[in-house]
């Protein structure tokens, strides 16, 4: 089982005595595959990637990332260093954790250069991530400001690829675009996930997107699994009562809305 | 039957930013028309002019009808009863009730503005509430906006609105901000109240498969302009406009997976980037050099009104 490059096992997240928000969460995700995390506000989809990411504690639960427990504090700057080049996140703002000042092509040198790359190679490696997410060279020159909001997503999914990550967290990474947009975006994960070979934990509410990008998925409500399985199989037929109502609620050709009660 | 809304050749400015050009639509009584667009489309803007919530740097051309009154000429108490006479809905719930008030005073107060006495009202908001899928409509009336989620809050704005019987409702993405199954429920019930009332409906989306589901005609916006307007019904299958087309295929499907989604290139534009002629002419796969010099008028093509030089061609 060499190829899981994540497991999460019984993960719990407990707020001090308030109520568990993540609940005995287990999932996998395997190299050059995507595992959707998907549910409502409250699921608890959003801490689980805050634990895989390493910037919320789990209360109790295992979360390991190549076979490396993740839930141990890191030792040295240099672990810090390989665990930060191993796993990445797009969050759903970039305008978060870009720099508004600093240059396109000057983030992503940073970015490379903290991935180990020498000095001679770095600028190459910038280009070539720039063209990776659909990016040219005169974008590299400009301020994140003066990027669409499409482009700064392509942006954030460069500066995550520059360590050449095992896997990438997105945390509703294309739920602000507009759809034209997201569609684009959709497209360059999909094609760099072919390429690259790079695990996906995609976190999203929107089952449309999950079917485009997820090989399995896992389904959340109030902290806990309601359905885990291939994407085909959850969607095509789901065998719990809340993925139907969210498969139900969601808009698509034909739709008509139908009220809970 | 004439239109209860109409819209003719609407432009707006704000300052030097052009926001609208010649943006032409009409609602029938009782009828619901969805405007679908992406940012900058002009799809927000277009229902607060109608409503005149405009910032005092705007200048309007063109005309907006509301039954019998010239929309943008109004002022002082004719402009005030206007808007009251509308219905409006945004996506924040929170931005528009008052919250110091219980959402019992605030739906009371609306009722009675209206002309009810309190007890009617009363009774009329816990109708309207249970009505909303509230189960619990006392305790709810007792409560303060903070403690309601934005989905019950939603649920306390679009009743105040309908208890308030209005001819024509505005709504500008009502349901964005809420979980799937909420939106689901809010929007059948919304839907059933407000033909049971006989008011009609602009409601502003960006998701063109809810706008079908709960309009007649829908109008697709982009950079400032309207490119389609068609039934609700059959847009799907036969959208003429390039972008509209672009806007369908750009949404992955829920049976499949694609292995490219079909995309046009490029990001949506606002009015103020677009040059003349055609707002998509830039990522329009079958754009000639007209396009980007005039925008054609609008045409009937099948059951779709639609401003696109290469008709002919794609239809």
């Amino acid at each position: 089982m060499n190829d899981v490059v994540l497991e999460v096992e019984h993960l719990v997240k407990r707020y001090g005595d308030g109520p568990v928000v993540v609940d005995d969460v287990s999932f996998r995700v395997r190299r050059g595959r995507t595992t959707a995390l998907v549910g409502e506000s409250g699921a608890g989809k959003s801490t689980i990637g805050g634990i895989v990411t390493g910037l919320q504690t789990a209360t109790s639960g295992r979360v390991a990332v190549c076979g490396e427990d993740r839930t141990r504090v890191a030792r040295s700057a240099r672990e810090r260093r390989r665990r930060g080049a191993q796993l990445q996140l797009v969050p759903q703002d970039p305008a978060t954790t870009l720099d508004r000042s600093q240059r396109i092509g000057d983030a992503l040198a940073e970015a490379v250069a903290l991935g180990g790359t020498p000095r001679t190679d770095r600028l190459p490696r910038v280009e070539e991530l720039a063209t990776q997410v659909g990016l040219g060279p005169t974008h590299l020159e400009l301020t994140p400001r003066s990027l669409s909001g499409g482009q700064r997503q392509r942006v954030a999914i460069a500066r995550a690829l520059a360590t050449s990550p095992e896997v990438i967290v997105l945390d509703e990474a294309v739920s602000a675009l507009d759809v034209s947009v997201q569609a684009q975006v959709l497209n360059v994960l999909n094609a760099l996930q072919r390429d690259l070979g790079t695990a996906y934990l995609f976190i999203t509410h929107d089952l449309a997107v999950v079917r485009q990008v997820a090989h399995d998925v896992v389904v959340l409500r109030h902290g806990r699994v309601v359905e885990h399985g291939a994407v085909e199989q959850v969607l095509g037929d789901p065998q719990d009562d809340y993925t139907r109502l969210l498969l139900d609620s969601t808009p698509r050709p034909g739709w008509r809305p139908v009220a809970l009660v | 039957m004439t239109a209860l809304l109409q819209v003719d050749d609407l432009t707006l400015d704000l300052g030097d930013t052009p926001i609208l050009r010649g943006v032409s639509l009409a609602v029938r009584p009782g009828e619901a028309l969805g405007i679908v667009g992406e940012s900058g489309s002009g799809k927000s803007m277009t229902l607060r002019t109608v409503a005149r919530l405009l910032p005092d740097s705007a200048r309007t051309g063109g005309a907006v009808r509301v039954g019998d009154r010239d929309v943008l000429g109004l002022r002082g108490r004719e402009l005030r009863e206007h808007r009251r006479g509308l219905g409006m809905v945004f996506q924040d719930p929170r931005s528009a009730i008052n919250p110091v008030h219980t959402v019992g005073a605030f739906l009371v107060e609306r009722a009675r503005d209206a002309g009810q006495d309190t007890a009617a009202a009363r009774e009329q908001a816990l109708t309207v509430l249970r009505r909303m899928g509230m189960t619990d409509p006392e305790r709810r009336m007792r409560q303060h906006p903070f403690e309601l989620s934005g989905g019950l809050l939603q649920r306390v704005m679009i009743a105040s609105v309908l208890m308030e019987r209005p001819r024509l409702l505005l709504a500008d993405e009502p349901t964005t901000a809420l979980d799937v199954t909420t939106q689901a429920d809010v929007l059948a019930l919304t839907d059933e109240l407000r033909r049971e009332m006989g008011a009609a409906l602009v409601l502003v989306t960006h998701d063109l498969d809810l706008a079908s589901a709960v309009c007649d005609r829908i109008a697709v916006m982009y950079g400032g302009r309207v490119l389609e307007t068609a039934p609700a019904a059959t847009l799907r299958d036969d959208a003429v406009h390039p972008y509209t087309r672009a806007l369908l295929a750009s949404r992955p499907p829920l049976d499949q997976r694609l292995t490219e989604i079909p995309v046009a290139p490029g990001s949506p534009v606002p009015a103020a980037q677009t040059g003349p002629g055609c707002p998509f002419v830039d990522r329009c796969p079958v754009a000639l050099p007209i396009c980007g010099s005039a925008l054609p008028e609008e045409r009937l093509v099948g059951a779709s009104r639609v401003r696109c030089h290469r008709v002919e061609e794609v239809a």
